[in-house]
């Protein structure tokens, strides 16, 4: 009986908790200054126990993040030891090894005080526009790539650290931006622990322990019921990652054992780092590789504390998945937003209605315009532009989706008003689909132009965009085809991605994201909707009849 | 002239109240809602009522008509046959949307198909730049051969949205005056008109959703103007918007997408009403009905309203499954919590009411329709708050048995407890979701929900209302009469309104504030002309306010001026207004930032009508219908509830908690610790101890 009304008092609180969490992330779309923030959504807020342990999350939340930020939160104690933390603190870092493995992103995160006692942290990561250093993957190391924050004291006791403002300011190209997105950090962080405090004072308690706890627990046996749904067993998968270096690739290994409600993904065999900035931390890798977990075994499930204890993640030091410091990572999305392609591979056989052929959208297509406006100001943008997601076991990939990162993109309109650039389409690239009874999501053509008239920028613009599946196309399923590759021309010329371009007034660069991989015999493809594709001009008429064998 | 009307067309029956100015009397009237063509109901209405107040229309100054046109158009894609045309290279921005996932671990989610298919989705030769200066002449042949490729496709409605359109619609007007050239039976949208702001994804799926149901609602108005008209309306048909306000025919066929949905705009007018006649400052206006409950914040005159919606989700409660629109909108929290809400043991082993609902069918268990999962309303029944044999006054009558063995066996041996503490977990949660949705709504808009009073409507409202406030730590209730018809008896209560924005992006430290005063008048002459088309006075009460920011910020909040000139109110004072509108939102962490402002808006808004709410006749008969048990948590037993008639109940009668008091369409539950009295107008006022 007791049990019963104590579920009631639990499922309240916890939806509470949740609630907050996404105000928390409505609330940075109000104070955020940076296109990357408020148009993109590359940010993260999250709630943790006053243990560190994660609580609550929104549903708008990259993994990276997500996974960067609950795994600093254990080590920020060794910094920090939370026992010392005072009202009124706020730490922030960047460091990639204690964080979500590259500069751009900064943690910010206070302790939260109810009478008189630590109960929680109120926490968020933001990818700031610009963290300084030098743009390009042939970095060698981490010090090239921009500003280290180790954990620090933004504020102590309510007092800012105004010093360390202006470090950060004087190492980025764009101060103002990135300055003003760190105090929107705080104000949001802010407004997450005065709702805390309120939800403790309207429950009456002390603390969140107890009710944490027994999220933990009824998460942890939920999903470890949910795994005991795949078959028991050893499942490996293999792939070999494109790294941006002419045709270079990095090899991926996974064995990723389940075993009565556990699942265990050990790495080992998989290439050793390498001096390039594509190298990935421990936590970026275990991030990609909780999400891609759990997406198959409990999609519904409430993510927290609890429902990373059935995961165990392992990775051999020193290789590419475990990267040793100083290793340059900026572009660790290339090789590590690779994780859930190996993950599902691996459970193919053991649950194909629930995995998705490979996505043209895996990795992010992460591109950087840094220059100055005709006036001398100062812009750094980011336009983002996914490729398309797999088809699955159901229904179509859909088309220009953000897959496994999880951001929006920015309206051109913003693009233009941010930057002198110009964007000269941003449109469907038909056929980019792989077809089958379920075909690909389609992969876009953006097309940008640096303006030579009267509105040209001050001097040349840097371009550096980290991206992949150049060569290496998104497979398909079941007997379903691969979507396209995807390609970057630089006024008619292909260029790769990885280092940096100097583009000048008049340059055109087109971008084409790659399509998704089909699911299925694209004989067995809606002969209705086929023909409705060709109309529409999704589908050509020769691939409908050659491939799809539409007429036969 | 006699008579003021509302209609309110819902998705199963279509309301009528006609006030009678001179004797103040309602009369209510309920059709079916005719899906096909939604005027036939309406005429049919007309003609009933005319049986008993014959040649009405004749007298009537007034008719206030609330649609669902628009949303059902879109939900059950039967709009028009609509073309988009986009500048060169971006006819696909309506489909690639924004390019996130609504759910991250969801590897099976769904999107909307866009409106318009892609091969009536075409670029134009074209090109704006940022400040909407041409960088690329509008190519008339070029278009002139796209409008003849839609003449061909048989294409009734074109959408019109061009890269910074809002700098300068110079170029989509020259397209308008071709298209009515090359198809000039197709009903046209321009997005600098529609929603002249930045943003092309927004931009483009408000205009098409616009152009999509313009012919739909022309058509429809038109038939319903000829049929009132045959009937013999000579007064003015006003058409409620979803901001709250009502406007002329004219606005409501250009404007479509202003229109969304009226249902639940009507319940929050009418709460409105009833808070002032009750003379209470703020409130929460709350409605709750089979699928889903509404929450709407009343704050002294104003509703609280947003300009984003979404329309047709995939799933109702996750935001960027559906399609986006930016119209001003009350300000509606919808939970999906209501009679028809499921119970059941969640793979977390904890109760869990809604968001999944049974509906009208199969319906609760009770209803005996097949439905044999448990719902709110069987906990409600097994309670004994609910009447098994004067459920919609005895129309259809309730089998508890079938509510006791759902719940028996979904919640109550899964959990091991007895029935009746399950269906009080049940009753509990339901109320547990509503006042957790409640308490962050209202925190987020700044307000403590311990300092407002409940409005409760709809169905399940007033049983609910009382576990809702206790939880809230509200004090007050009040139950609006004609709670079965409040959407429509709102519209009669709603001041003629209109709302203009002008996008000027200065900042404050550079404004011209004599340029601002003078754009502000030139949005006053614009909106006291849609006014006066309405049939109001050539002055209206104008509400000001703008949006603004910090320079650099790319989002804006909405600050309501001070009445009066802003040249003479001077840029210090303007300064110190948005200081502390932001501080009161993100407290002082920016405050050496220099604020700009984005957009001039104003509200116009006509004289507020006469009350239709008159003092009533207490009907015959015993007040004290009866007594029955009923469920009391605080004594975890069930007491002896007394079961009053609200019609027949005196008024200031006092009546003392726990008690039940019926009416045919609701029933109102008071708890222990809880007083209530009906006043002259019929109003229930309860009120409740503190704990």
């Amino acid at each position: 009986m007791a049990e019963g009304l104590g579920a009631l008092e639990l499922e309240t609180a916890w939806s509470r908790l949740a609630s907050i969490a996404e105000e928390a992330d409505a609330s940075v779309m109000r104070t955020a200054f940076s296109s990357i923030i408020r148009d993109s959504h590359d940010y993260s807020c999250a709630i943790y126990d006053g243990r560190g342990h994660l609580i609550s999350q929104p549903g708008f939340v990259t993994p990276g993040h997500l996974g960067g930020m609950t795994a600093a939160m254990r080590t920020l104690n060794d910094h920090f030891p939370f026992a010392t933390l005072k009202d009124g603190d706020v730490i922030i870092t960047n460091d990639p090894w204690i964080m979500s493995g590259h500069l751009p992103d900064i943690l910010v995160t206070a302790p939260v005080f109810w009478r008189q006692r630590l109960v929680a942290f109120a926490a968020c990561v933001f990818h700031h526009q610009d963290i300084g250093g030098r743009l390009g993957l042939d970095n060698r190391e981490v010090f090239e790539e921009g500003l280290q924050l180790p954990p620090s004291m933004l504020y102590r006791q309510g007092e800012p650290n105004e010093d360390l403002l202006r470090v950060i300011g004087a190492n980025v190209r764009v101060p103002d931006l990135v300055v003003n997105d760190v105090r929107s950090q705080v104000a949001t962080i802010h407004l997450t622990a005065g709702r805390l405090r309120g939800f403790l004072e309207e429950m009456g308690w002390d603390d969140l322990e107890a009710v944490a706890d027994e999220i933990y627990d009824r998460t942890e046996s939920a999903l470890r019921r949910a795994i005991r749904e795949i078959p028991d067993g050893i499942y490996a998968a293999e792939a070999p990652i494109e790294t941006g270096d002419g045709d270079g690739t990095i090899m991926l290994r996974l064995a990723l054992e389940i075993s009565d409600g556990e699942m265990i993904a050990d790495f080992a065999g998989s290439d050793g780092q390498v001096e390039r900035g594509i190298n990935c931390v421990l936590n970026y890798t275990a991030a990609y590789c909780m999400f891609a977990m759990k997406s198959i075994a409990a999609p519904f499930l409430p993510n927290n504390h609890g429902a990373m204890r059935p995961f165990t993640i392992r990775a051999p030091a020193g290789s590419i998945l475990n990267a040793r410091h100083p290793a340059a990572v900026v572009g660790r999305t290339s090789i590590g937003q690779f994780i859930p392609e190996l993950v599902y591979r691996a459970l193919a056989k053991a649950v194909p209605e629930r995995i998705i052929a490979d996505s043209g959208s895996m990795p992010l297509w992460w591109l950087t315009l840094s220059g100055r406006h005709g006036d001398g100001r100062p812009f750094v943008v980011g336009p983002m532009f996914s490729g398309g997601l797999g088809a699955r076991a159901t229904s179509d990939g859909v088309s220009c989706l953000t897959f496994p990162a999880n951001i929006k993109n920015n309206p051109v309109e913003m693009v233009e008003t941010d930057s002198p650039l110009l964007v000269e389409r941003r449109e469907y690239l038909p056929d980019s689909g792989g077809p089958g009874r379920y075909r690909g999501g389609l992969g876009q053509e953006f097309v940008l132009r640096v303006p030579d008239d009267e509105t040209a920028p001050d001097g040349a613009i840097v371009e550096f965009l980290i991206a992949g599946r150049l060569f290496r196309q998104a497979t398909g399923l079941q007997g379903g085809g691969d979507g396209s590759p995807g390609a970057v021309l630089l006024n008619g010329r292909e260029i790769g991605w990885g280092q940096p371009y100097l583009l000048r007034p008049g340059d055109r660069i087109v971008y084409r994201t790659p399509g998704g991989g089909g699911y299925g015999d694209p004989s067995l493809r809606d002969r209705d909707l086929l023909a409705r594709e060709v109309a529409d001009g999704l589908v050509g008429e020769a691939t409908a009849r050659e491939v799809f064998g539409a007429g036969d | 002239m006699r008579y003021r009307v509302g209609s309110d067309i819902g998705g199963t029956f279509t309301d009528f109240v006609v006030f009678d100015e001179a004797t103040g009397e309602l009369h209510l009237e309920k059709c079916l809602t005719t899906p096909d063509d939604p005027s036939v109901a309406v005429i049919d209405g007309v003609r009933s009522l005319n049986a008993s107040l014959p040649g009405f229309l004749g007298e009537t100054a007034r008719v206030f008509h609330g649609t669902t046109l628009v949303i059902n158009a879109v939900v059950e894609r039967k709009g028009a046959r609509t073309a988009l045309l986009t500048t060169d290279g971006f006819r696909d921005v309506l489909a690639i949307g924004s390019e996130r996932r609504y759910d991250l671990y969801d590897l099976q989610q769904q999107y909307p198909e866009p409106l318009v298919p892609r091969r009536l989705r075409l670029g134009i030769r074209e090109r704006l730049r940022r400040d909407g200066q041409v960088l690329v002449p509008l190519d008339r042949a070029q278009a002139t051969e796209v409008i003849a490729v839609l003449r061909a496709a048989g294409v009734e409605s074109v959408a019109v949205c061009l890269l910074h359109a809002y700098a300068n619609s110079d170029h989509e007007r020259q397209l308008r005056d071709l298209l009515g050239e090359g198809l000039p039976d197709a009903a046209v949208s321009l997005s600098a008109e529609v929603l002249p702001e930045i943003n092309e994804y927004t931009r483009t799926s408000t205009t098409v959703v616009n152009a999509y149901c313009k012919p739909l609602m022309d058509s429809y108005l038109s038939t319903l103007l000829d049929g009132l008209g045959a009937e013999g309306l000579s007064g003015d048909l006003l058409i409620m918007l979803s901001s709250g306000g009502v406007t002329a025919v004219d606005t409501a066929r250009r404007y479509p997408v202003r229109v969304i949905e009226s249902g639940p705009v009507g319940g929050v007018i009418m709460s409105q009403h009833v808070k002032n006649l009750a003379g209470i400052d703020n409130a929460f206006a709350f409605d709750m009905g089979g699928t889903t409950a509404k929450l709407c914040l009343l704050e002294g005159d104003t509703i609280r309203r947003t300009g984003e919606y979404e329309v047709a989700r995939v799933h109702r409660f996750k935001s960027g499954s559906g399609i986006p629109i930016k119209v001003p909108c009350i300000d509606l929290l919808e939970i999906g919590a209501g009679g028809g809400s499921i119970a059941a043991i969640n793979p977390l082993n904890l109760l869990q009411v809604g968001p999944e609902s049974a509906g009208a069918a199969p319906g609760p268990a009770c209803y005996g329709g097949g439905g044999g999962r448990p719902t709110v309303t069987d906990a409600d029944l097994l309670l004994g708050y609910l009447d098994p044999g004067y459920f919609l006054g005895g129309a259809m009558p309730l089998d508890a048995e079938a509510s006791r063995r759902a719940i028996h066996e979904h919640i109550g041996r899964p959990l091991g407890i007895d029935d009746t503490l399950a269906a009080w977990g049940i009753h509990d949660a339901v109320n547990e979701s509503m006042a957790a949705a409640s308490k962050m709504y209202a925190a987020e808009r700044g307000v403590d929900p311990a300092g407002l009073a409940l409005i409760a409507s709809g169905g399940a409202g007033p049983v609910h209302c009382f576990g809702l406030a206790r939880k809230l730590g509200i004090r007050r209730v009040v139950i609006p009469v004609a709670v079965g018809v409040a959407s429509a008896v709102g519209f009669l209560v709603a001041p003629v309104s209109y709302d203009l924005v002008r996008t000027h992006k200065v900042p404050l430290a550079d404004a011209d504030l004599g340029v601002v005063e003078a754009l502000y008048r030139e949005l006053e002459v614009e909106a006291t002309a849609v006014m006066v088309k309405a049939g109001e006075g050539d002055a209206p009460n104008y509400l000001r306010s703008a949006d603004i920011r910090y320079v650099g910020q790319g989002y804006e909040i909405n600050v309501p001026l001070p009445s009066g000139s802003v040249e003479t109110l001077g840029r210090q004072a303007l300064q110190d207004h948005f200081r502390a509108a932001y501080e009161e939102i993100f407290g002082r962490i920016f405050q050496d930032n220099q604020f700009e402002i984005v957009n001039l808006r104003l509200i116009a808004r006509g004289a507020e009508p006469d009350s239709p709410v008159r003092r009533r006749r207490v009907a015959a008969g015993e007040a004290l219908k009866g007594r029955r048990p009923a469920y009391d948590h605080g004594q975890r037993a069930f007491v002896e509830h007394r079961v009053y008639d609200r019609h027949a109940v005196p008024a200031d009668l006092p009546i003392e908690g726990p008690a039940i008091i019926e009416e045919r369409e609701s029933t109102t539950v008071i708890g222990a610790g809880g007083r209530a009295r009906i006043d002259d107008h019929g109003l229930i006022h309860i009120e409740i101890d503190g704990d």
